[in-house]
C-alpha cells in the first residue's frame, strides 16, 4: 500500500511553530490542544576561560506530528480499533469507537495521539485527509516560512531527501516504521543522552 | 495521558489484589486447621471480596476513560492488542468468579472445589500475564526492566496476604500471624523492588513522598514484628499493614509515571 | 500549559440586538469547522448577514509592524472567520517567492475573536490605571473629545497636543495617521522624530552616508560569498517577509553564514553555520579589534578607501581635519595609546581573541561579504557607534556598491522601497518636533527643551503636553521605558488634563486612559498595505466582516470627530470612506509610482488577488552610483563621500560620547563597573516569536506556543539555586517583576531576557507580573540620536 509521509528539514527548522498555529486553525483546536509540536534540543555546554567562552551549546528544532507509521503500535494496541489505517495509508482515529483511554499514547514513541478534553477522545494529526485526497499538501507543510517541510508519497520523499528516519531524541524506526525522512542538523550528530535535553517540555 | 491518571493505577491494583485473593485462598482452604464449615464460609466471602474488588477495579477503569460510553468497543481488539486481550481476560475471570461464588452457594459437595480452583487459577495467571504484556510496550523503554514485571507478582500475593489476613485476624488468629509474616516479607521485597526500580531511573531523591510513606511503614513494622514475634495480632498490624499496602500502591503510582509520552 | 489570568476583560454584557455573533460562544471555540455553524440564538440568526456559502478572500495579514507583509486566504460563512490559510500561488522563486504568514497571522482568529475586544466607547470612573470605567454613547464620547482638544488649543496651544507614536497598525485607514491628519487640519500638535525601533541607526546612517537607502535588493544576497548576520534575528521577528528564506536560499548557494548574538536565536539555528555569542553592548569592541586585525593583516581595499571614503586615516582626513583622530588612529591607538587588539577585546566582549581574529580575516577576505546589523544592538546606550562601526568595516574592505555586498546602516531599500505609510497627514503648522522618546520629558518640562534635548524645527516649545490623543499604541506605559517613572507622571492630572487611547483591547496603556474607544480590526474595514521595509508588493485589506459591537476604524473615528470640528469635508477630501481611500492609495499613489501596471482599484478588488507583486529579476544596488563615479554623483555627506570621519558629529562637539569616528563607549549600566556588584547580570528583551511588540500578548494560540518567560543561563541559575519552571524575582533600582523561568543554554552565561512586549500586570505592591521588560528599562536617550537605550539594562534575580 502507498503510503505518505513528511519530509523534516531540521536544518532550516526555526523552531517558529507556524506549522502548529496553522494546524491549529485548520482542525479548530481548542488552546491547549497541538497535533504538531516543536521540540527544542540543546545540547553541549559553555566553557569559562576566565571570563570568555571558548565552548558554545548547540541547538536545533524537530517539528514532527504524526509519522503515520508503516507498523504503528498505536493501531495494533489500541483495544476498540478505532486507532486504524485508513484507505489512503494514513493512520486515523475513528471517534465513534474511540474510548479515550489513553493507550494509544503509551504506544506511540512520538507523542503523536492527545486527548481532546471536549470530546473526550483521543486526536491526532490526520495528514490533513480531505486535503491529500483532492492533491493539495497539508496545511503545515505550506504554512512553513522556511519552507523546512514537505509531503508526499514516502519512496518519492526517500528518493528526494533520502533515508534518515531518526535523529536525537526520537526513538528508533525499527519500532514503528515512521514514514519520516529527517535532514539532520548538524549538530544533531553530536546529540546524545548525556551531553543534551529536550529544553521546552511544557510547549510540547 | 498526557498526564496519568489515578483511576488507572487503582484499577490495576484492585485486580492485581483480586488475583492475589483467589491463589492464596486456594492455600487458605487447605492450610487452615479451623472447621469445614468455618473454612467453607469464609472462603465463600473470599469469593465474594474477589468479585467485589473486580467489580470496583472495573468501575475505576471506567472513571479512567475519556468517553465511557462506548467502553464496550474495548474488546474489539483481541487479535492484536494485549490491552483488549487483558479486557477480555479480566471479564471472563469475572463471570467464573461470580459462578463459583452462586454456585459454591447450592452446596454440591459433590464438585471437587479444585476444578474452579484451576480454572480460575489458570484464568488469573493469564490475566497477569496478558496485564505485563500490556504494560511492557516496546515503546515504553521506562518500564522495561524486571523490577517492574517483579511488582506484578508481588502486589498480588502482597494484597492477597493483607486481604486474608484481615480475614482471619479475629477468627483464626494463629493461622493470620502466618499471612501477617509472609505479608511481612513480601513488603521488604516491595520496598527493595522499589528502590531498584528508582534507581534504574536515576531517582534516588531522599525527600518525597514515596520515601515518607515507606519511613513510616517501616516505623510501625517495628511493632507489629514484635507482635508476630510473639504470635499476637495487635492494632499496630493494622497500621502496619494499611502503611505498606499504600506503599506498594504507590510504588504503581510512580512506575506509571513513566507512561507519559516517550518523549 | 501557560495558565494566565488577564483580568482585563470588564464586561460579561449581555448581546446588543444589533450585533451579529454571539462573543462567549465564539471565545470558548464552539467552531468545529467551516462546515459547522456556530452557535446563536435565534434572536441574532434572523440578522445575520445572509452570506451563507463560503467565501475565500485573499488579503494582507493585518499590518501589526511586525517585520513582515505577507497574504492570508480568510474562509468567511456566515459573517465569520472561519480559517486563514497563507499564499499559495504557485509561483515560488527568489523574484517573486510566496508572502507566507507567519505564527501570528496563523493564529489571528484568536485575537480577531478574543471576548476581551473593546465593544463600547469608555469614560474613567476611578483613578488613572485603576482600570474602572463606565459605557457611554458614541455622541457623548464626540463631545467629550470635541470639549477637551478645543479647551487644550484655546488654553495652552496645539502643541499642548500629542499623538504619539504607534504603530498598531499599517493599513493606513487604521493607525495613529488619521489622527495626525485631523490635528493638522486644525493647527497641528506637537510632532516627534525617530521611532521606538530605529532611533540611532536613523540618525547615524545619514552621518555615514548621507541616505537611509543603503540596503541592497535581498535578491542580490545570492551573490554573497559571506554573511555576518550581526545581532540580527529575521528567523523571529522578519524583518521583511522571507528575509529568512532569502539567507537560506544564500546560504545554499554557497555562503558562508555567521550569526552574532547574545543567545542562540532561531536564525543562529537556522540560518548560521556558525553562531558567535557576545557580550551585550560591546559589539563596537568586536568590531573595533576586527578592524584592527584587517588593517595589521593588510587587507583593507585601499582603492576603495580613496576614491570613496574620508576619514580613515590621516592621508584621507577631509580637507581641515587632517589632524583629527583618524578612524585607523583610533583602532591602533596612536592618539589614545590604546591599540584596540583582539586581546584587548576578548576582555570586553567575551569572545576569544582567536575568533576575532578568524572572524575579521573572513569577512575581509571573502568578498563580496554582507556585514548585516540587527536593530537590538543599536536600541542601547550609544547605540550610534556601532551602526558607524560595522558600516565602517563595510567601508574598509570595500563591500558598498558591489552585487553581494551590503553597506550596513539602515539599510532601506535601493531604489525606493516601501512606503508603508501613504494615508497623507498633511503638514504640521506645529513645527517643533521632538525626539519620539523624550514624550515624557515633554509632559514634565517640554517649555524647558531646547535644541541640547534634540528639538528641531524651533528653538522652544511653547508648551508642555497637556493632552496625549493615543491611536494604535501601546507606548504610554506598556512600550515605554521605565513604567514606573511613566505611570506616576501619567497619573497626574495637573500634568496631563486628558488622555484619549483608541485601541482593539484593554490594554495596560488604555488602563491609564480618560477615554477609551473601541477599534474594529483590519479584517473589518478597507485598508492597504506594502511591504515591510522590503519587497515590492502592495496588499489590499479590504472589509471582510462587519466591525461588532460598536467598533470602528480609527479614520471613521476621526471623520465623525471632523464633523464637530467642522472639517468634514477636508478631512475626507470630500466625503471618502476607507474603501475610496483604498482606491485613491491605489490609483493615485501606487500606481503613478512603484506599480505602474498594477491594475486599477476596482478590477484588482474584484479579481480578490490581495496582493500585487512585481518580481525582481534584477535587484538594486545600493549607493552603487556614487561607488562607481563618486565625483559625478556625491553623496549627501559634508564632504559628499563615505564619513567614516563624520564632520557633522565632530561639529557637535561631545568627543567623548559623540565621536567623529566610530568608538567603543562602556555604556552607563554596564557589567564591568563597581555597580555591577549589586546588578551583576545584563538583561536584554529580545522580539518575542509570539507577539508583534505587544500585540498578540493575549492570543492563546501563539502564547500557549510561547509562554512568557525569563531566559536564564543554568550557570546563573544554579548558583542561585533556581530550577527550570520556578517563579523568579527580577530587579533593578527602577523596579520589580516576577516571573517564572525557563532554564537555557540558549544564552551567555551573565545574561538574562526577558522577551519584550508583554503586557504589565503590576499586583498591589507594584511588582510586575506580567513579564513586561520595560519595568526595568531606563527612560535615559541616547546623546547623539536621542534614541531610546531600552535594552542597557542591568538587574540581579533570584528565586521568588
Amino acid at each position: 500500500m502507498k503510503r505518505y509521509g513528511f519530509h523534516i528539514d531540521t536544518v532550516n527548522c526555526s523552531g517558529c511553530k507556524t506549522c502548529q498555529v496553522a494546524c491549529q486553525d485548520k482542525n479548530d483546536l481548542e488552546p491547549g490542544l497541538i497535533w504538531r509540536k516543536v521540540i527544542d534540543i540543546e545540547g553541549g555546554k559553555w566553557h569559562d576561560d576566565g571570563g570568555v567562552f571558548s565552548e558554545y551549546p548547540f541547538a536545533y528544532h524537530i517539528s514532527m506530528a504524526c509519522n503515520h507509521c508503516s507498523d504503528p503500535l498505536c493501531v495494533q494496541s489500541c483495544p476498540t480499533q478505532a486507532m486504524h489505517v485508513t484507505d489512503i495509508g494514513t493512520v486515523d482515529i475513528d471517534q465513534d469507537k474511540c474510548i479515550g483511554c489513553g493507550y494509544c499514547t503509551w504506544a506511540c514513541p512520538y507523542d503523536a495521539p492527545r486527548l481532546n478534553h471536549r470530546s473526550g477522545r483521543m486526536s491526532k494529526c490526520d495528514l490533513c485527509y480531505d486535503k491529500i485526497i483532492n492533491n493539495e499538501n497539508p496545511s503545515c507543510v505550506d504554512a512553513c516560512p522556511m519552507r523546512a517541510l514537505d509531503f508526499g508519497d514516502i519512496d518519492v520523499l526517500r528518493e528526494k531527501y533520502g533515508d534518515t528516519r531518526t535523529i536525537f531524541p526520537l526513538a528508533s524506526p525499527e519500532l514503528t516504521e515512521p514514514n519520516i525522512i529527517i535532514r539532520p542538523h548538524k549538530d544533531s550528530l553530536k546529540a546524545s543522552g548525556r551531553n543534551s535535553l529536550i529544553a521546552n517540555r511544557e510547549e510540547l | 495521558m498526557e498526564k496519568f491518571n489515578i483511576s488507572l493505577v487503582v484499577f490495576t491494583w484492585l485486580t492485581q489484589a483480586s488475583v492475589g485473593l483467589i491463589l492464596l485462598r486456594a492455600v487458605y482452604m487447605r492450610g487452615s486447621t479451623a472447621s469445614d464449615d468455618k473454612i467453607y464460609i469464609t472462603g465463600r466471602y473470599m469469593l465474594l471480596t474477589t468479585f467485589i474488588l473486580l467489580v470496583t477495579g472495573l468501575l475505576f477503569s471506567f472513571a479512567h476513560l475519556n468517553y465511557p460510553r462506548h467502553a464496550y468497543n474495548a474488546v474489539n481488539n483481541i487479535s492484536n492488542s494485549w490491552m483488549s486481550r487483558e479486557i477480555l481476560a479480566e471479564i471472563v475471570l469475572l463471570f467464573i468468579v461470580l459462578a463459583w461464588y452462586i454456585i459454591t452457594g447450592f452446596r454440591i459437595r459433590k464438585i471437587p472445589q479444585v476444578i474452579p480452583e484451576i480454572l480460575a487459577g489458570v484464568s488469573v495467571i493469564a490475566l497477569i500475564y496478558l496485564m505485563i504484556r500490556t504494560y511492557m510496550l516496546p515503546s515504553l523503554t521506562e518500564l522495561n526492566h524486571p523490577s517492574f514485571t517483579l511488582s506484578f507478582i508481588i502486589t498480588p500475593l502482597l494484597a492477597g496476604a493483607a486481604i486474608i489476613y484481615f480475614f482471619l485476624r479475629k477468627s483464626e488468629p494463629g493461622l493470620a500471624v502466618k499471612y501477617k509474616m509472609f505479608f511481612g516479607i513480601l513488603f521488604l521485597f516491595s520496598l527493595i523492588n522499589h528502590i531498584i526500580f528508582r534507581s534504574f531511573h536515576n531517582d534516588l531523591e531522599l525527600y518525597n513522598i514515596y520515601n515518607a510513606f515507606y519511613l513510616a511503614s517501616l516505623i510501625t513494622s517495628v511493632p507489629s514484628l514484635y507482635a508476630t514475634l510473639k504470635n499476637k495480632n495487635v492494632i499496630s498490624d493494622v497500621i502496619f499493614l494499611n502503611l505498606a499496602i499504600i506503599c506498594d500502591f504507590l510504588n504503581r503510582v510512580y512506575a506509571l509515571t513513566y507512561t507519559n509520552p516517550a518523549l | 500549559m501557560q495558565e494566565k489570568n488577564k483580568d482585563i476583560s470588564l464586561f460579561r454584557s449581555r448581546i446588543d440586538r444589533r450585533n451579529f455573533v454571539k462573543w462567549s460562544s465564539l471565545a470558548t471555540g464552539t467552531l468545529l469547522g467551516p462546515g459547522v455553524l456556530v452557535s446563536c440564538d435565534n434572536k441574532s440568526q434572523e440578522i445575520i448577514d445572509p452570506v451563507r456559502e463560503e467565501r475565500i478572500i485573499r488579503t494582507g495579514c493585518p499590518a501589526h509592524n511586525c517585520g513582515g507583509k505577507c497574504l492570508l486566504k480568510v474562509y468567511v460563512q456566515n459573517g465569520i472567520i472561519t480559517r486563514i490559510e497563507t499564499d499559495d500561488r504557485q509561483k515560488d522563486d527568489i523574484s517573486d517567492p510566496q508572502l507566507r504568514a507567519c505564527i501570528r497571522g496563523r493564529s489571528y482568529r484568536k485575537r480577531q475573536y478574543h471576548p476581551d475586544r473593546l465593544k463600547y466607547p469608555l469614560v474613567r470612573t476611578g483613578e488613572r490605571g485603576e482600570g474602572k470605567f463606565r459605557k457611554i454613547s458614541w455622541d457623548t464620547a464626540y463631545d467629550i473629545m470635541y470639549s477637551k482638544i478645543s479647551g487644550v488649543i484655546e488654553k495652552y496651544g496645539n502643541s499642548a497636543i500629542h499623538v504619539p507614536y504607534g504603530t498598531g497598525s499599517y493599513t493606513n485607514t487604521n493607525g495613529r495617521w488619521p489622527a495626525a491628519r485631523l490635528m493638522n487640519l486644525l493647527g497641528g500638535s506637537l510632532g516627534f522624530y525617530n521611532s521606538y525601533s530605529w532611533a540611532c541607526i536613523n540618525i547615524a546612517t545619514p552621518t555615514i552616508f548621507g541616505t537611509l537607502e543603503t540596503g541592497n535588493q535581498r535578491q542580490d544576497w545570492m551573490n554573497s560569498r559571506y554573511i555576518l548576520m550581526w545581532g540580527w534575528n529575521p528567523a523571529e521577528m522578519k524583518d521583511g517577509t522571507n528575509s529568512d528564506y532569502f539567507i537560506r536560499k544564500a546560504r545554499e548557494n554557497g555562503a558562508r553564514v555567521v550569526c552574532i548574538d547574545p543567545r542562540m536565536s532561531p536564525s543562529a539555528v537556522a540560518l548560521a553555520d556558525e553562531w558567535i555569542p557576545v557580550r551585550p553592548g560591546t559589539d563596537v569592541a568586536f568590531m573595533s579589534a576586527m578592524a584592527w586585525v584587517i588593517i595589521n593583516e593588510k587587507l583593507t581595499d585601499n582603492e576603495f578607501i580613496n576614491k570613496c571614503c574620508s576619514g580613515f586615516d590621516k592621508s584621507n582626513m577631509p580637507e581641515g581635519y587632517e589632524n583629527e583622530e583618524s578612524y585607523r588612529d583610533y583602532i591602533l591607538g596612536t592618539m589614545d595609546g590604546i591599540p584596540k587588539t583582539p586581546e584587548w577585546a576578548e576582555k570586553i566582549t567575551a569572545v576569544p581573541a582567536a575568533t576575532i581574529r578568524r572572524i575579521a580575516i573572513e569577512y575581509a577576505s571573502t568578498k563580496p561579504a554582507i556585514l548585516y546589523q540587527g536593530y537590538g544592538m543599536q536600541r542601547r546606550a550609544y547605540g550610534e557607534q556601532v551602526v558607524r562601526a560595522g558600516a565602517t568595516l563595510a567601508a574598509m574592505t570595500g563591500n558598498i556598491g558591489i552585487p553581494g555586498g551590503w553597506a550596513s546602516g539602515l539599510a532601506n531599500q535601493a531604489g525606493g522601497g516601501p512606503f508603508w505609510t501613504v494615508f497623507p497627514s498633511r503638514s504640521n503648522p506645529v513645527k517643533g518636533t521632538i525626539p519620539v522618546y523624550l514624550w515624557t520629558e515633554a509632559v514634565l518640562r517640554g517649555k524647558e527643551l531646547g535644541p541640547e534635548h534634540g528639538l528641531r524645527g524651533a528653538d522652544k516649545l511653547d508648551n508642555n503636553i497637556k493632552l496625549i490623543w493615543s491611536v494604535a499604541s501601546n507606548i504610554l506605559v506598556n512600550q515605554h521605558g521605565n513604567i514606573n517613572r511613566t505611570i506616576k507622571i501619567l497619573k497626574d492630572p495637573d500634568l496631563l488634563e486628558f488622555i484619549i487611547v483608541q485601541d482593539n483591547f484593554m490594554t495596560p496603556s488604555a488602563k491609564y486612559a480618560d477615554l477609551v474607544l473601541p477599534v474594529c480590526t483590519q479584517f473589518e474595514t478597507w485598508g492597504i498595505e506594502d511591504g515591510w521595509k522590503y519587497g515590492e508588493e502592495v496588499f489590499i485589506t479590504p472589509k471582510i466582516v462587519e466591525p461588532p459591537f460598536e467598533t470602528k476604524s480609527d479614520y471613521r473615528i476621526c471623520a465623525d470627530l471632523a464633523k464637530r470640528f467642522g472639517v468634514y469635508d477636508k478631512f475626507t477630501e470630500g466625503g471618502r470612506d476607507e474603501k475610496d481611500w483604498v482606491a485613491w492609495f491605489v490609483d493615485e499613489i501606487y500606481r503613478k509610482t512603484r506599480f505602474p501596471d498594477m491594475p486599477p482599484f476596482r478590477k484588482f478588488a474584484a479579481g480578490n488577488a490581495g496582493v500585487y507583486t512585481k518580481p525582481v529579476y534584477e535587484p538594486k544596488i545600493a549607493l552603487e552610483e556614487f561607488t562607481q563615479n563618486p565625483r559625478k554623483y556625491p553623496l549627501n555627506t559634508p564632504s559628499g563621500k563615505i564619513e567614516i570621519f563624520s564632520i557633522e558629529l565632530f561639529k557637535a562637539g561631545q568627543p567623548d560620547e559623540i565621536p567623529p569616528v566610530a568608538k567603543y563607549i562602556r555604556e552607563w549600566d554596564n557589567p564591568f563597573d563597581e555597580k555591577a556588584e549589586i546588578f551583576p547580570l545584563q538583561a536584554m528583551g529580545h522580539h518575542y516569536n509570539p507577539r508583534v511588540h505587544s500585540t498578540h500578548d493575549n492570543n492563546e494560540w501563539t502564547m500557549n506556543a510561547f509562554p512568557q518567560r525569563v531566559f536564564i543561563n543554568p550557570a546563573d541559575a544554579s548558583e542561585r539555586g533556581i530550577k527550570d519552571g520556578d517563579l523568579v524575582k527580577i530587579w533593578n533600582e527602577r523596579g520589580a517583576m516576577i516571573l517564572k523561568c525557563r532554564i537555557t543554554r540558549r544564552i551567555m552565561p551573565g545574561v538574562i531576557d526577558i522577551p519584550q512586549g508583554a503586557w504589565y500586570d503590576p499586583d498591589e505592591e507594584g511588582v510586575d507580573r506580567g513579564g513586561n521588560v520595560n519595568i526595568l528599562t531606563s527612560e535615559r536617550w541616547t546623546p547623539f540620536a536621542r534614541g531610546n537605550a531600552q535594552h542597557t539594562i542591568m538587574v540581579d534575580i533570584e528565586k521568588a
